[in-house]
């Protein structure tokens, strides 16, 4: 829980650490052979790649894909936490926006158990697991709160809770809160990626971050006959792509529509677009273009780690191929368990 | 079989009155049963491919979150779940076949969109939203395909009723009713003969 640190950054150092790390998380060829295993052997095969510890830890309560998925998930928080501790300075403050996405989710999933009157056995049983740490926090705040504004009170101090102390007294619903820490999200993002020890390509990665979520939104609003007017309250600021492109992709009345408002700014890179969208309308699924965009995504952050090799790059690089590393050993455990073939799953994998 | 009717004018009168009524009453069944098969067979048809759009579509849901489980997570699918505060609701009421009274469900907040789901749309995921979508539509589906199955269940035992009251009047009830006007009228025409040689007899002596 990281605000903007002042003192210097040690750049050199949590880059190599970062690259260090990145060499031993799971390549390519590994992934494509656990590709070839089922489900039970996959299991067995990400305990021998580093996830043994927490593995055992929750294979006494649950059992199969949802055992990996938690056990994924607590090694991802451990690893996370041990890059924060190595990052100082301004790169705290960037690296931070990376971390701290996790916990914007843990907080929303909080409010939503708030809102939703569950059961703390519930949450702590199957969404954030007791045997994490550093879930108890979060664990705290569904126990001790009865409402949501309790629960909003009980996140004081952090920049979520921050963000949720604005709207104190208004009323808001659950649906205003989540909107408005995904915007805040991206404004501290955006304003960190301005500040010291960033460059140019960060900031650019983090509007890219955002016009493909302003895309996706537009795609899936226009799906739920949205109207315009409120599609336009629900783009977010600061992307790359000018307002007034999104103003006019907020009014398009179909897929194709969007496209072409988007292909009226040259920020829009709208390659592989056209293949998505036959896709996306013969299959009635966004999968198509969500997978473009996320690929997309990899791909220039791949680009710029290596452009940038003494530079926060190489610490988010890191951090974003371990999280893609926990997406893709959780699609393979819970798709070969459910079903979904291979080709499925390796369309949807980014090695 | 031994019949326990007196074999007068009068008895045969009324039985040939209760005849014509069960005759006429069995008629009715028979329509009945025919208008109830009939309506059967419609449902039954509508059913059937009620039946089939709800495999469909339950194949379509389960796909779809099996995709946003593998993609999003399991958690972040959960997550997405608890923060609903009402569920589908179902009132089951009563409505009228051809005088066979069958059920008729009808539900509340059986659909929801990315708007009247209480989840933030900002961050939300296309995978997810689908996924919802796709057990909106389920749900509305499983109430039709209940009504319509309760209503078959029902119309069925009524069909099946009606046909054993159809098949009693034909076979047992208007067969016995027939033999015992034929008993009464052999008998009658029997003491009428009687009575005739008995005159003759009379005129003789």
């Amino acid at each position: 829980m990281t605000g903007i640190v002042s003192g210097r950054s040690n750049i050199y150092n949590a880059a190599a650490r970062a690259k260090a790390r990145k060499a031993s998380l799971i390549d390519s060829t590994r992934m494509r052979q656990l590709l070839q295993l089922g489900p039970e052997s996959i299991g067995a095969s990400i305990g021998e790649l580093g996830y043994r510890n927490e593995m055992d830890i929750y294979s006494a309560r649950m059992t199969g894909a949802d055992a990996v998925e938690a056990a994924l998930f607590h090694n991802l928080d451990n690893d996370l936490s041990e890059v924060m501790r190595f990052c100082q300075g301004p790169l705290k403050s960037i690296v931070s926006v990376y971390v701290e996405r996790l916990s914007y989710e843990k907080a929303k999933t909080v409010l939503r158990a708030v809102n939703g009157g569950c059961s703390d056995e519930l949450i702590e049983s199957q969404i954030l697991p007791s045997e994490n740490p550093m879930n108890s926090i979060w664990l705290d705040i569904v126990r001790t709160t009865e409402t949501v504004a309790e629960a909003a009170s009980a996140m004081a101090g952090t920049p979520w809770g921050k963000e949720l102390a604005k709207l104190e007294g208004s009323e808001a619903t659950l649906e205003e809160m989540e909107d408005a820490l995904d915007r805040q999200y991206y404004s501290h993002a955006l304003k960190v990626s301005k500040g010291r020890d960033s460059n140019i390509h960060l900031m650019k990665y983090i509007r890219t971050e955002i016009d493909h979520r302003n895309i996706i939104n537009q795609f899936r609003e226009l799906r739920q006959n949205i109207s315009p007017d409120k599609r336009l309250r629900m783009v977010i600021h600061g992307g790359r792509i000018p307002s007034s492109v999104m103003t006019q992709v907020s009014q398009a009345t179909s897929q194709e529509a969007i496209i072409d408002a988007l292909r009226r700014s040259n920020s829009f890179d709208d390659d592989g677009f056209d293949e998505a969208l036959e896709k996306s309308n013969s299959t009635g699924s966004l999968d198509p273009i969500a997978s473009l965009l996320t690929h997309k995504r990899h791909a220039m952050l791949r680009r710029f780690a290596y452009l940038n090799p003494v530079s926060s790059f190489p610490v988010i690089y890191y951090i974003e191929r371990k999280v893609l590393e926990i997406q893709n050993l959780r699609l393979l455990v819970r798709g070969k368990t459910i079903g979904l073939t291979s080709e499925v799953l390796e369309a949807h994998m980014d090695f | 079989m031994a019949l326990d009717i007196k074999p007068t004018r009068s008895e045969l009168i009324n039985l040939k009155r209760r005849i014509k009524q069960t005759s006429s009453g069995y008629n009715l069944l028979k329509m009945k049963r025919d208008g109830l098969f009939f309506e059967f067979r419609t449902l039954l048809a509508e059913m059937i491919a009620a039946r089939e759009e709800l495999v469909g579509t339950y194949r379509d849901a389960l796909k779809s979150i099996a995709l946003a489980s593998s993609i999003e997570g399991g958690l972040a699918v959960k997550s997405a779940a608890i923060a609903a505060t009402s569920g589908p609701e179902v009132t089951v009421s009563r409505r009228n076949i051809m005088g066979v009274v069958v059920p008729k469900v009808d539900g509340t907040n059986l659909t929801t969109t990315v708007e009247t789901r209480p989840t933030g749309i900002i961050g939300g995921s296309p995978y997810i939203d689908e996924s919802a979508d796709s057990y909106s539509v389920l749900i509305s589906k499983i109430v039709k395909a209940a009504e319509m199955e309760a209503t078959l269940k029902r119309l069925l035992e009524e069909i099946e009723a009606t046909k054993r009251r159809v098949n009693a009047l034909e076979f047992v009830v208007i067969p016995e009713m027939k033999e015992a006007q034929s008993f009464i009228q052999l008998r009658l025409e029997e003491m009428e003969r009687e009575e005739t040689f008995r005159l003759k007899r009379f005129k003789n002596k």
